[in-house]
């Protein structure tokens, strides 16, 4: 096997059981992060303009 | 030329996109405030950075571009052109992470507004939202739907753009990420189903080297050393790539920067070397006959779906190479919109904007900025060009005072940040400008020069004089103007 063929398996690893891997997370962190109540409306007035605070 | 896909592939690509749109409606109960629109609450772990870095900053001038350079220059594209970046890019991850800690900024126009005032923002924000209006990207969603659907140029634009904007506009920073990690997925995973593919059709390395010859496998190519060394140069740009900043101020926290960041270049190496291997591919195939040798080199990619990949496996390809352009496009749309609304609207109208407002402003932002990016596409035939100008322009303005803002000690005087920021713009422009005008085309490098004296001047070495320009403005400025 030579240097580009090492390369290129070293590639497809990457690039499929890896990033499947790396999505399997993704997927357990959005679930987390997505999977409570949703906010408060922004009605609330303790949320509007909150960004612009440093303004 | 259309491609005849079989009804298999089509439906893989109809299913993909209504999944994009799905996404949009189903995030939109989620943005309340506009630090959910735009940086997705600042919650962002590790994993879901690096599909949102990887997607977003590899669209399909690094699909379709580096595999063309690839096809005629071989290997030195993944040594030579892109492994200077995998060096500014473990900057970015080991020191810039760092220095953002607690800094409590939506984007990097903001960032350097709040440590020099509003000039420095302005320059900032308008060099930004030009660098990040996604006009190539575009366009490679219009050149696909030509491929794909026969559309004429300007209606696969305005699909394109139209879609990216819907799911944007609804569900903000979580649609960008959340649709960020599928497009990742599927432009990581076909890519690397599509390779041993494409290079067995061409009997491996043996094949290319037979047909390309020893220099296609020269990790330093032959281009002349200042060239070379011109061209690492631009992987500066890295340092103030406003999508780099916005992800980093939307993360959970600096560890899930610093990781994000050396886990993306470990992928970004695997697809960098895909590209290039596929191309290299391609370029044997051209050079043998199988593939005829006058294809524009942006397109082998391209045509070697429907030769080499089996049905459903070109379908997933496909889906691939829209992922990729719809990766890049639904990202620095709302980074443009954005810098229009936030950087440059609201400290000219100088006054509070509840985050409602901001909200909708932005969105409307985006669809102008979408209708932008169609147009310029549709006018500029060399289209690559004017971006390489605008990344030009981004490190020019930004690099120094940037770098000043984050690691010099003790608060500069704004007169510091508006001299770099605006000299490093007008010495590039001024650098351009002489080149367009007295400068003659050099065929073999695809650039202009001229030749001053001795000297010769190459279009790609404008950093060369812009940064040092850039550098004098700010201690210019830092030491004739008054701190506050």
């Amino acid at each position: 096997m030579t240097v580009w063929d090492a390369m290129t398996w070293a590639s497809i690893a990457g690039l499929g059981p890896g990033v499947l891997v790396i999505c399997v997370a993704v997927a357990r962190d959005l679930r987390r992060l997505l999977g409570g109540p949703a906010p408060p409306a922004a009605e609330d007035p303790h949320m509007l303009g909150q960004e612009n605070r440093h303004e | 030329m259309t491609l005849s896909l079989h009804p298999v592939d089509l439906a893989v690509v109809a299913v993909y996109l209504v999944a994009m749109i799905a996404a949009g409606f189903l995030l939109a109960g989620r943005v309340k405030a506009y630090r959910d629109f735009f940086l997705a609450g600042r919650s962002l772990t590790t994993p879901i950075l690096i599909c949102a870095l990887v997607s977003s900053y590899y669209g399909l001038d690094a699909l379709f571009g580096d595999s063309g350079d690839a096809s005629r220059e071989g290997v030195v594209v993944w040594f030579t052109y892109g492994r200077p970046y995998t060096l500014a890019l473990l900057v970015a991850a080991l020191l810039l992470a760092r220095r953002l800690r607690g800094m409590d900024a939506l984007s990097l126009a903001d960032l350097l507004g709040q440590h020099y005032g509003r000039s420095t923002q302005l320059a900032a924000a308008i060099a930004s939202f030009l660098y990040a209006l996604p006009v190539l990207a575009i366009m490679g969603l219009a050149a696909m739907g030509e491929v794909l659907f026969g559309l004429p140029l300007w209606l696969g634009a305005c699909l394109g753009g139209a879609v990216c904007v819907l799911y944007v506009s609804l569900g903000g920073a979580w649609a960008d990420v959340l649709t960020d990690t599928v497009q990742f997925a599927i432009m990581c995973v076909s890519l690397a189903v599509a390779l041993p593919f494409i290079l067995g059709a061409v009997g491996g390395f043996e094949g290319v080297r037979a047909a390309l010859g020893e220099d296609a496998f020269a990790p330093l190519g032959s281009a002349p050393p200042l060239y070379t060394v011109a061209y690492a140069l631009t992987a500066v740009s890295v340092l103030v790539e406003p999508l780099f900043y916005q992800r980093m101020l939307a993360a959970r926290d600096t560890a899930a920067i610093r990781n994000a960041f050396l886990w993306g270049v470990l992928v970004w190496a695997a697809y960098d070397w895909a590209t290039t291997a596929v191309g290299m591919a391609g370029g044997a195939m051209m050079a043998t006959g199988v593939l005829p040798p006058d294809i524009p080199r942006d397109q082998v990619l391209l045509r070697l779906v429907p030769l080499y990949l089996p049905l459903g496996v070109s379908g997933l390809f496909l889906g691939g190479c829209l992922a990729a352009a719809m990766s890049t496009v639904d990202s620095y749309l709302l980074i443009a919109a954005g810098n229009l609304v936030y950087d440059i609207y609201r400290p000219l109208v100088r006054r509070e904007l509840d985050d409602r407002t901001l909200i909708r402003y932005t969105r409307g932002a985006m669809l102008f900025s979408a209708v932008v990016c169609v147009a310029l596409g549709l006018y500029f035939e060399r289209i690559k060009e004017a971006w390489a100008f605008m990344a030009t322009i981004l490190t020019s303005t930004l690099l120094v005072p940037t770098l000043a803002s984050l690691w010099l000690p003790g608060r500069p005087a704004p007169l510091a940040g508006a001299l770099a920021s605006w000299a490093g713009l007008s010495a590039v422009v001024a650098f351009y400008t002489v080149l367009h005008v007295w400068g003659a085309p050099d065929l073999d490098l695809e650039t202009r020069r001229m030749d001053l004296g001795g000297l010769t001047l190459l279009r790609e070495y404008a950093l060369f004089a812009a940064l040092p320009v850039s550098a004098l403005g700010y201690t210019l400025g830092r030491v004739l103007g008054r701190r506050p």
